[in-house]
């Protein structure tokens, strides 16, 4: 992140708070706004998880978030113990989220060649894809475009991350 | 009155003598033989047809609802009618385990009346649903028909750009393997369809919709091959054997699981590694959408092979079965998952170019690890435990 954005995104009122469920709200909003692009791209049926190792306090952070068809309808904070609702996790540290959204950021919504979800992950690092079955991991790759464009849309408003 | 002698001897003949192909004449003489002197029934039914059209009378029986199931209510979901939302009723949603039914009439209509009348279709010999079916064969056909593309219009073609030659080969071999791939991968449902009866119509369904997945596949491939200016390159003997294999499996079920949960599994992770080192926004595009499809297939595959093994009769002999087709199936693809015209092109993608092509091998050791584990994966999943019997080598057999 260069120190000119930081600095915008530290007195824009507005910012929201990354890692929070009002982030992922923000994005359902814009998914929403957007139903004639996501119904282009097809429905969306699966329960995503996102953990963030080092969240708030520098503890682990959870969040899943339900895509129904072309909505968001359910977002929310989960405990280890919600693991198996979720299709797929997608686990990995707030270092790499946020490059990933400035990436999309500085691309216009559309994150480099170095930052998709996917690029990330393939690897196993530095974001781990896992699930408890293989047949619901699969669906982070069946439903991957509409998963990359519902995050895709974080350049549309203005992410305030903590500060160390 | 006409007779039904006069109304099928008086059939002009179809002009055979003009026929180049003397194989096509034959088939054709012998075909008019068979409708005009072993199948009656047809002529029956049309002179029977002929005699009310003369006597002016009408025939309302198809306003019979004895023995029908008018009055059953379907209701649609939230998204519309889906056959999840059709099969929930008892009339129209009995899928039996073995049909007998080897005709056209519809699962659900008032078809037994007509029996004796209804031809055969001596080709529909899948009869059986445990060789086509799988839980969740209903959801995939609805997700497959809304999340379909256009390799024409939804690929930002105008953008691309090569981005060395070295690369552009690479890329350009890789496009002409899974032009190859896709062929297969669209013919082998292909041969299926046809014999499925159509009792099991949501499995056929399903298999029309990943033709169409393929052919989209297919397509988009040899379009990127020439798109860039390079073009199709060479095409893999090893991997074409492996093709073949697929394409001559004994039974549905067995070719679904080398097709699907092997062969389309590993092309599902390649599709992966393909946009994890695209050098373009539209490669990357690309191969994000065709990962989207095969993931589908892979998924079909899966829970058709669990379906198979937890439906067969003998269910022991079935896994031994199995297993032994899948010891041959396993090299087979071996054959395909060790050649230069796949792994080399992956290599020198990985590693930025052909100089890195050392450097690349590691990211393609990592690529066969992820085959092969998410393959095994698939294969428990299932019920099909291969972990101690799989003859892919877990890890890449390549000597750095």
């Amino acid at each position: 992140m260069t120190a000119e954005s930081a600095t915008e995104r530290a007195v824009d009122a507005d910012a929201v708070v990354f890692p929070s469920t009002q982030w992922f709200e923000a994005l359902a909003a814009k998914m929403a706004e957007q139903r004639d692009h996501f119904e282009k791209l097809g429905a969306c049926d699966c329960v995503a998880q996102l953990t963030i190792w080092d969240g708030p306090g520098d503890e682990e952070w959870r969040c899943q978030f339900v895509f129904d068809e072309f909505d968001v309808i359910g977002i929310k904070e989960v405990t280890e113990a919600d693991e198996p609702q979720a299709d797929f996790i997608l686990e990995t540290d707030l270092e790499t989220w946020q490059e990933m959204v400035d990436s999309i950021i500085e691309g216009q919504g559309q994150p480099g060649l170095d930052h998709t979800l996917n690029r990330l992950s393939m690897p196993g690092t530095p974001i781990r894809l896992w699930s408890h079955d293989p047949l619901n991991r699969d669906a982070f790759y069946r439903f991957n475009q509409t998963i990359q464009h519902f995050i895709n849309n974080c350049a549309s408003f203005t992410t305030h991350w903590p500060v160390d | 009155m006409t007779s039904v002698d006069n109304i099928v001897g008086d059939l002009a003949p179809l002009p055979t003598d003009g026929m180049s192909d003397p194989a096509i004449a034959t088939d054709t003489q012998e075909y008019i033989h068979r409708y005009r002197n072993v199948h009656q029934q047809w002529g029956e039914l049309l002179q029977t047809n002929l005699d009310r059209l003369d006597r002016g009378s009408f025939d309302l029986g198809w306003m019979d609802l004895e023995g029908s199931n008018w009055g059953t209510k379907v209701k649609p979901s939230s998204r519309g009618l889906t056959y999840t939302d059709m099969n929930r009723s008892k009339a129209y949603g009995t899928i039996p385990e073995v049909t007998e039914y080897r005709n056209f009439a519809p699962r659900g209509s008032m078809r037994d009346r007509y029996a004796d009348q209804l031809p055969v279709i001596d080709e529909y010999d899948v009869l059986a649903k445990m060789h086509v079916w799988s839980d969740n064969l209903e959801t995939l056909y609805e997700e497959a028909k809304v999340r379909q593309w256009n390799s024409t219009t939804d690929i930002p073609w105008h953008e691309l750009k090569p981005a060395s030659k070295d690369l552009e080969i690479a890329t350009c071999q890789l496009s002409t393997f899974l032009t190859e791939v896709e062929f297969v991968a669209g013919d082998f449902p292909s041969r299926w369809i046809y014999r499925i009866a159509p009792d099991f119509f949501e499995a056929k369904n399903f298999l029309v919709s990943q033709m169409m997945d393929e052919a989209r596949h297919m397509e988009v491939f040899r379009k990127r091959a020439i798109a860039g200016g390079g073009g199709l390159l060479h095409p893999s003997p090893a991997f074409e054997w492996a093709l073949k294999a697929i394409l001559e499996s004994p039974t549905h079920s067995q070719g679904t699981f080398l097709l699907n949960v092997l062969g389309e599994g590993l092309v599902l992770s390649i599709f992966r590694a393909g946009e994890f080192l695209s050098k373009t926004h539209v490669d990357k595009e690309i191969f994000r959408l065709c990962m989207q499809d095969e993931a589908r297939h892979v998924s079909y595959g899966t829970l058709e092979l669990k379906a198979y093994l937890e439906a067969a009769p003998d269910q022991q002999a079935a896994l031994t079965d199995m297993h032994a087709f899948a010891d041959l199936g396993e090299q087979i693809i071996l054959t395909a998952l060790t050649d230069p015209y796949i792994l080399e092109p992956l290599a020198v993608l990985m590693g930025d170019g052909i100089k890195h092509i050392d450097d690349g091998m590691e990211g393609v050791t990592f690529l066969w690890a992820t085959i092969v584990e998410e393959y095994l994966q698939r294969c428990d999943r299932a019920g099909f435990d291969r972990r101690e019997k799989c003859t892919i080598p877990l890890e890449y057999p390549w000597a750095a």
